[in-house]
């Protein structure tokens, strides 16, 4: 059923039925597939999916499960489902007639932490027993994916898929194989029904009665020649899909890694985890594993990612029963904005008259603007070029010449920066929009699906709004940034009920973003269009501290805790920059963009400045 | 009507901008889906935004449509069928068990809080088999009562007025499964009640004073079922104002006196209204003078009479609730929530009376 506003729609365990969420799906994020590498090496891959909640990584999975592939196999043709099958048969994950790739996908739950901190275990069989948890539940949701993939049922047709591993390095310890689905099913069904009465259990239940592995051999059965329907092969590869990974405990997170490293099977494993998880593997990318950053990903193709939303925006719109485009204006519209405009070009003439009374130096250039034609808007944004750029003459200390200064010299000094923070500085004095169009909803979305969902969710149902009354649809400039405020404004009023430690760091980020905007607001824009993100470096004041370890030091406990739940919840995220001595690398944390609208900052990169650690201490503790 | 047509009349009609828009259609029409649309009076076809529509029309001014869409939005308590079914679901286990165990605990001389002990025993069982369950309208909902609280068929009544027949087969029932027995509980169920003139009435009128009748007065109905030594009378209501519950408690308490009886007798209700909401109504000057402005004076008759009606606008018995049911609007709420379609002001959820006023004669 149509809904009246589908951008409310969040994440794709949400969305239940097949064919909408791949109506849904843009496929553009397979492109990092194809372009990376070729089909074999891809399905050859230990593959880490990373990125901060909301960036797609179920999605992505939810898409190799065989209910999506048979879904899209079926209407390959619709022009809705076209461009996704195409990609996906470069993959060689479907082909023309036949679904190529048996998805198998587990999804972590924090249950699995429980066995951890179960007490009453010896470590040595608390491993044991995730591991036979592990293996029961692949081997529960490949004969699922199995049967879904043959078009059959979930349980009755159990008996119709026959197991014919054999068993040489004597695995299965209950039960003989090769054997049919439904003997391989019970056998997993009772070791995960005794893992849970030894959980449940207020006594202490001899774990010697639980079937034990030493380690993940499911992955080494599951295979294609090994699990017939019909007595035949109906898939060429398996795709194990592990999602939320940072849900496991630590140590069972950090085991288990090593343990798939270590086998370095030929089989295909996805791992899909959050960002908090973030840690050393001490392993080489390439040779042992891949990974998908999503943010990253998408960091680096700023224009490619405004396609994926818009093409996202424009599905999502097609699903609406009302039969609503999403459309922003990209344009101020001078008419609505003409007072505004008027009265800032008398305020601003009045300035640079004002500022340069004392000196002959900018008579060319107050006349140059005098004679300027241009409409309103280009006007005062030239005004506001010239104004800063008449601060930065004025704020040198040496003694000037007082000659004219020639209108060239005043073009060659307006660059793009200057162009940005004159229109940022214009929009905060006069009220002005500064945050619309599609290209900086895309910005605000900080390499984000869910976030632009965030955004886009309001600034529809105005469209909606707007149609009901029969006006246009596309929402002014003027009102997206209304709106866009506003949504940024309820997220920060949110986010003490969203975050842990949510004093200090709703403390934190007030202190850097007051200091950004005193930075980026500075008459000479020193560092246009602004700041918004900061460099630690923690070389030049903790001489007592070794550089390296202030971040494990006790006395920024805060400042790591504040750092990490940023990082986790996507409030801040890094960038890493090539600066200083050839070669060295610095990581830039930037303010996630939502925080730059909160604050009326730029969306721009680049605008950073170097504090020590003992600074941004004082942030939180102020 | 189609949904978009409707929504467009009702920005048109409220003047809404877009931004109103944005805020007051995502609410109405969550509403009007979650529960208003299943409003059980409604003409055929008609959801509940139609309604609104035509409800809003009959404002003259702009600002009272906004005062009376105000009274939609900030004050109206819709129960709904799914909501009613949940205290029904829940009437035994909060209400009648606990009773039954005080109960058994006394007669056990045990303390009511050992409950396991107290169910295990089979006096337990025998005095919940020992109850009648008697429901007094048809929104009481007792046979979806008696299934969820797995009870015999043979002591679940659904009104009052059963003859003596039924009567004897239910305790000849009784008596096959403990011999030489008659019922030693009354529980008298139902769903609603704003004023408790229903049940007692000033003039000594109403249905408990019926019912104690018929249990109370040698060769009515149910005399000679229950066993007068230890009979105790529960009257319980899923929904109830607490001025209801006052006046009924007083009106038994008056027909006891009147009477010469003594017997155990309780009033209660799962979800109690206290009057707040009515005080919201009513210090809203505002809402006050829009409702005396709409009110058909055409509805206050002699029924309507027996209550309260200085401020009639109010509601039978100047109740002032929010309330709607279901199934039908109750009359102790704002008159202009329920007014009947044929008069002058329609209500939004107009009622069905249960007193009607058909002429079948010149």
């Amino acid at each position: 059923m149509k809904i009246r506003n589908p951008f409310l729609l969040r994440a794709s365990e949400r969305i239940e039925s097949d064919a909408g969420f791949l109506r849904l799906y843009s496929p553009l994020v397979l492109d990092y597939f194809i372009d990376n590498m070729d089909a074999e090496e891809l399905w050859n891959t230990f593959l880490f999916i990373r990125s901060s909640p909301g960036a797609g990584k179920s999605s992505l999975l939810r898409l190799f499960e065989p209910a999506s592939l048979l879904t899209l196999l079926n209407r390959k043709s619709g022009d809705e489902f076209k461009e996704l099958f195409k990609r996906l048969k470069k993959l060689n994950a479907v082909s023309d007639d036949r679904i190529n790739v048996l998805g198998v996908n587990l999804t972590f739950t924090r249950n699995y932490e429980l066995l951890e901190s179960f007490s009453g275990l010896q470590p040595g069989v608390r491993d044991r027993l995730f591991y036979s948890l592990l293996n029961s539940r692949i081997i529960t949701a490949s004969l699922r994916a199995v049967l879904s993939l043959a078009r059959l049922k979930f349980p009755e047709d159990l008996h119709k898929i026959e197991f014919n591993y054999k068993d040489e390095k004597l695995y299965f310890k209950k039960i003989t194989v090769p054997c049919d689905g439904r003997t391989l099913y019970e056998w997993a069904a009772d070791i995960e029904k005794t893992i849970y009465e030894l959980l449940d259990s207020f006594l202490p239940i001899s774990p010697a009665s639980i079937e034990g592995h030493s380690e993940l051999f499911s992955l080494e059965v599951i295979r294609p020649e090994y699990m017939l329907v019909d007595g035949k092969c109906l898939f060429d590869r398996v795709l194990f899909m592990l999602d939320d990974v940072h849900k496991l405990s630590s140590k069972q997170r950090d085991g288990l890694i090593s343990h798939l490293m270590e086998k370095r099977s030929s089989t295909s494993i996805w791992l899909s985890e959050r960002l908090e998880a973030l840690n050393n593997l001490k392993t080489n990318r390439g040779r042992d594993y891949e990974e998908l950053n999503l943010e990253d990903y998408w960091k680096e193709r700023e224009s490619k990612f405004e396609k994926l939303l818009t093409s996202i925006a424009n599905k999502r719109a097609a699903e609406s029963r009302e039969d609503v485009e999403f459309a922003l204006d990209a344009q101020q519209n001078e008419l609505e904005l003409a007072d505004a405009y008027k009265e800032a070009k008398i305020v601003l003439f009045a300035t640079i008259s004002k500022l340069s009374q004392e000196t002959i130096r900018f008579n060319e250039w107050k006349q140059y603007l005098e004679q300027f034609d241009g409409t309103e808007q280009e006007y005062c944004e030239l005004a506001k070029q010239i104004e800063i750029i008449i601060h930065r003459n004025l704020a040198r200390s040496e003694l000037a010449l007082e000659y004219t200064l020639s209108v060239q010299e005043l073009i060659e000094k307006i660059d793009e920066k200057v162009v940005q923070a004159a229109r940022l500085f214009l929009s905060r004095q006069f009220n002005l929009p500064y945050y619309f169009s599609m290209a900086t909803l895309s910005k605000i979305s900080t390499n984000n699906v869910e976030q632009f969902l965030g955004f886009a969710a309001p600034l529809y149902e105005r469209m909606l709004s707007l149609n009901l009354n029969q006006t246009s649809v596309a929402i002014s400039a003027y009102v997206q940034d209304k709106e866009i405020r506003k949504i940024a404004n309820q997220r920060w009023k949110d986010l003490d009920k969203m975050i842990p430690e949510s004093g200090l760091v709703i403390r934190f980020l007030e202190n850097f973003c007051a200091y950004c905007s005193s930075e980026t607001f500075r008459s000479t824009a020193p560092y246009a269009p602004g700041v918004n993100g900061f460099h630690i470096d923690a070389t030049r004041t903790i001489r007592l501290i070794k550089e390296e370890e202030w971040l494990s030091n006790d006395i920024f406990i805060d400042l790591q805790t504040v750092l990490n739940t940023c990082l986790a919840f996507n409030l801040l995220h890094v960038r890493e920059v090539m600066q200083g001595k050839k070669g060295q690398k610095k990581n830039i944390y930037y303010l996630n963009r939502w925080l730059c609208v909160k604050f009326g900052l730029p969306l721009s990169y680049g605008g950073w400045r170097t504090k020590k650690p003992d600074e941004l201490l004082r942030w939180i503790k102020r | 009507m189609r949904t978009s047509l409707a929504e467009k009349l009702l920005a048109k009609i409220m003047e809404w901008t877009p931004e109103e828009i944005d805020q007051e259609r995502p609410l109405m029409q969550a509403m009007a889906n979650l529960k208003w649309n299943e409003y059980q009076q409604f003409a055929p076809g008609t959801r509940f935004l139609e309604s609104l529509i035509k409800w809003l029309q009959q404002f003259e001014t702009l600002d009272e449509r906004k005062v009376g869409y105000r009274l939609v939005r900030d004050h109206l308590i819709f129960v709904s069928s799914e909501q009613m079914a949940h205290l029904v679901d829940i009437l035994f286990s909060e209400k009648i068990n606990p009773l039954l165990i005080k109960k058994t605990a006394v007669e056990l001389s045990l303390s009511p809080y050992l409950v396991s002990k107290i169910k295990n025993d089979k006096l337990y069982a025998q005095n919940r088999r020992k109850s009648l369950f008697i429901g007094l309208s048809d929104g009481s909902r007792i046979d979806q009562f008696r299934r969820g609280a797995y009870l015999n068929n043979e002591q679940v009544i659904a009104t009052y007025s059963i003859g003596p027949e039924k009567v004897k087969d239910m305790l000849q029932n009784l008596e096959k499964d403990i011999p030489d027995s008659k019922f030693k509980t009354v529980f008298l169920i139902d769903d609603f009640t704003a004023s408790g003139m229903t049940y007692c009435r000033p003039d000594g009128g109403g249905k408990l004073g019926k019912i104690f009748t018929s249990i109370f007065k040698d060769g009515e109905t149910f005399y000679g079922a229950v066993d007068h030594e230890s009979l105790e009378i529960h009257i319980l209501f899923y929904i109830a104002t607490t001025d209801a519950l006052h006046n009924i408690r007083r009106g038994i308490e008056g027909w006891k006196k009147s009477k010469g009886l003594n017997f155990n007798c309780t009033v209660d209700c799962l979800l109690e209204i206290n009057d707040t909401s009515k005080q919201k109504i009513t210090s809203d000057q505002e809402l006050m003078s829009f409702m005396v402005k709409y009110f058909d004076g055409s509805v206050v008759d002699e029924h309507y009479e027996k209550g309260k009606h200085d401020l009639p606008f109010l509601g039978f018995n100047e109740c002032c609730l929010p309330i709607v049911l279901n199934h039908n609007t109750p009359n102790n709420s704002v008159a202009i929530l329920w007014m009947p379609a044929d008069k002058k002001y329609k209500g939004l959820f107009p009622r069905i009376s249960r007193h009607r006023e058909d002429k079948y004669e010149d």
